[in-house]
């Protein structure tokens, strides 16, 4: 999953995206409006962490901007100012959710795993892909069972295919979801960590559950 | 009493109530005199009537008085006359009878006219006169000095003609009139033969006068309480309607509070003698709201500076929790909460010093304080700062004392220096001076490079406004420095100027 933090204090961004990073996020950083609302119209972003009280260019205005632009990414506030109208005024703008300063960082986070599962239209925190559960919140797989210890990463990488389950992921879509914007664009380390999951998911015996699509990308779920 | 509306309605009642009465008596009193005035004239005419029906013969008084004066003989409400003789009574009506009127002694031209009371104890009212009865001419005898009065032509000087001389002829009962001389020195002599002195008296009496005053003595006061009452209800009603205005501006204020202070009362259709009243409404709303939202600002800008080191500080601490614990990492956790409680601590003590310097128990030490050192002193944590930045320095501060509280004029000094430093343009130039005159030490400092408006300056006062709408850098800048320039120097018992162009310069007096 791909996270924005646009925050310009710094000891709450680095700690934010050190924190979002450590539970296999791939987090992009910015510290005022102008890069910020360069980074979120470039790139698709899963989830954008935004500070309102920014350098250059505030946080509404960004957000208003990109609403108006049509970008669906989900937007969750993180300030300061937690008064109702302001509360009210950023929601009304477009935000989907709004966390007040100072806040619980698993909070944090467990609103970001809740904005990534409104995104892909998933309701509960574990994901089912037959035999298969990808706890998002435990940060656990299991199959038939069975956990099975995953770096973060995979998990990452797992977790992606599996909101994704049933449809065609393509390796850039992989990679822009999955990696940061300042790693290098290479397609072989997609190769490379989905052969790590097959390995850890479709053991010997076991129904194959990743599939390839030659040409197109691969595909999470059981065989058609 | 304090309503408005009851007070219009008590005073204009009042003043129309007295007014109503003043006119009643102004009507009645002006009636009654025109009436007895036109009551004196008939009553006058019919004396001059009776008096020249009389004459004077050689027998005496001889009276004519036979008909058109049916209101003498009536027997029911009869009018009175009488008649005297150099004071003696002479004739009188026949209703009369044996009583007497009143012998006032008026004359023609002048009559006496009073109120009496007629025998038949009726009201009425009287006239009186002494006249001259017209001289019946019964001499059969030219003698010219029988007659009423003649004329002789004579010399000047010649006393001998005067009444009373024997050779004058003239009887010495009669008066000389007139002596009037001509040109050519001939006087000419005019007597008079004494003549009767008759007194008239008529009295007639007043029912008919009296009757229509009495209608008027309760016309009036009826017709004054009758429209007083009407010209109240309709004062009632313009009152209210006049107090209108009014009504709709206290609506107009009701419905605004603090959440709606950009509201101002409306000014259009308002009475003249209103619209100061609105206008100066409008101007406190105006400054009200300026207040609020100056207060509003404050409080959402002390949130943001307290709140986000504090969330700096949560996170650091909870994402380190969540990790491994490599020393390396834990170095930096530790130095980056160290850092985040160093910028609040001194937040708070800025917060607290200036609650110190408002507190009314606050009282400046004054000491000697050498200006030279003490600025050298602020200057030298900013030097090294302001070498990285290439910011040019010219430090004209004299070696001067001043008799003055040193840790407020520190504090001072490091604020002006710190905002010079940190908001001059890269390679620009930092002046600063001071001097003394007439008691008074003046410090100012400039610095290129400035951004900010006259009008944005000032709002610089207002503790934590930052020209950073952003708020960034928080923990380096917190938006207090002018605010505690100012309060410190408003202690010291002095003022503080800002010049705003292309240059920011403050300037800092006081007296020492």
């Amino acid at each position: 999953m791909k996270i924005l933090v646009i925050e310009d204090y710094a000891p709450i961004r680095n700690a934010v995206v050190d924190g979002l990073t450590a539970v296999g996020y791939s987090v992009d950083e910015s510290a005022d409006g102008a890069q910020g609302k360069w980074l979120a119209q470039s790139g698709d972003y899963d989830v954008i962490v935004l500070d309102l009280m920014l350098p250059k260019i505030d946080g509404l205005s960004i957000l208003r901007s990109l609403r108006e632009q049509g970008d669906e990414a989900h937007i969750l506030i993180l300030t300061a100012k937690d008064t109702v109208p302001e509360r009210v005024e950023g929601l009304d703008l477009g935000a989907d959710d709004y966390l007040a300063k100072p806040f619980v960082f698993d909070e944090l986070l467990a609103r970001v795993r809740a904005l990534i599962r409104r995104k892909y239209g998933g309701k509960s925190p574990v994901i089912r892909v037959a035999d298969l559960e990808v706890d998002t919140k435990a940060r656990r797989v299991t199959r038939a069972g069975n956990s099975i210890a995953m770096t973060a990463k995979e998990f990452a990488l797992l977790e992606y295919m599996a909101h994704r389950s049933g449809d065609i992921v393509s390796r850039s879509e992989i990679w822009e979801h999955v990696y940061s914007f300042e790693a290098d664009n290479h397609s072989n380390v997609v190769d490379v960590y989905i052969s790590y999951l097959r390995k850890k998911i479709d053991k010997e015996g076991m129904a194959k559950l990743i599939h390839t699509r030659r040409g197109q990308g691969y595909v999470l779920g059981e065989a058609s | 009493m304090n309503s408005l509306q009851n007070r219009l309605l008590l005073g204009v009642t009042s003043v129309f109530a007295v007014g109503f009465l003043l006119a009643a008596i102004a009507i009645y009193w002006f009636s009654q005199a025109t009436m007895y005035a036109e009551f004196d004239e008939a009553l006058f005419a019919t004396a001059q009537a009776l008096a020249n029906l009389t004459e004077e013969t050689e027998q005496g008084i001889e009276f004519e008085l036979s008909e058109g004066f049916e209101e003498f003989s009536r027997k029911k409400t009869p009018s009175y006359y009488q008649f005297w003789l150099d004071g003696k009574a002479l004739t009188r009506s026949k209703q009369l009878k044996n009583g007497d009127l009143e012998c006032d002694h008026g004359t023609l031209e002048s009559p006496k006219c009073r109120a009496v009371t007629l025998p038949d104890g009726r009201r009425g009212r009287q006239v009186c006169m002494t006249y001259h009865p017209a001289i019946d001419d019964w001499t059969e005898d030219d003698d010219e000095w029988k007659n009423d009065y003649t004329e002789l032509e004579f010399g000047t000087g010649n006393d001998e003609l005067a009444p009373g001389h024997p050779e004058s002829g003239v009887p010495p009962e009669y008066m000389t009139a007139a002596i009037a001389p001509s040109e050519s020195g001939v006087m000419t002599l005019t007597w008079e033969r004494p003549r009767a002195n008759v007194t008239i008296a008529v009295a007639r009496a007043t029912s008919e006068i009296d009757r229509r005053l009495s209608s008027l003595l309760w016309i009036l006061p009826s017709v004054g309480a009758a429209i007083t009452v009407l010209s109240s209800i309709v004062l009632i009603a313009v009152v209210r309607n006049g107090l209108k205005p009014v009504e709709t501006i206290a609506s107009a204020i009701t419905d605004i509070d603090e959440h709606s202070l950009e509201a101002r009362v409306p000014t259009g259709r308002v009475p003249v003698e209103i619209s100061p009243i609105v206008r100066r409404l409008n101007d406190l709303l105006a400054r009200l709201e300026h207040a609020f939202h100056r207060e509003r600002g404050f409080s959402s800008n002390l949130a943001h500076e307290l709140r986000t080191p504090l969330a700096g500080l949560r996170a650091t601490l909870e994402v380190h929790r969540t990790q491994d614990h490599d020393e390396a990492r834990c170095e930096r956790t530790v130095n980056t909460c160290l850092d985040i409680c160093g910028q609040s601590e001194i937040l708070v003590e800025n917060l607290l010093s200036l609650a110190r310097v408002d507190a009314s128990t606050f009282a400046s030490k004054r000491e000697e304080v050498q200006i030279h050192a003490l600025f050298k002193e602020c200057w030298q944590p900013y030097a090294g700062r302001a070498g990285d930045r290439n910011l040019r320095t010219s430090f004209d501060v004299p070696e001067i004392s001043a008799r003055t509280d040193r840790e407020l004029l520190r504090v001072i000094l490091q604020n002006i220096l710190s905002n010079a430093v940190s908001h001059s343009d890269d390679g620009g130039h930092i002046h600063a001076t001071a001097d003394i005159n007439d008691a008074e030490l003046s410090i100012s400092v400039s610095n290129t490079g400035n951004l900010l408006g006259a009008r944005q300056a000032e709002l610089g006062f207002d503790p934590l406004w930052r020209g950073d709408h952003g708020r960034s850098e928080t923990g380096e800048h917190f938006g207090l420095g002018l605010t505690i320039v100012k309060r410190f120097t408003e202690a010291l018992g002095g003022r503080v100027e800002l010049n705003v162009d292309a240059s920011f310069r403050i300037t800092i007096t006081f007296p020492v």
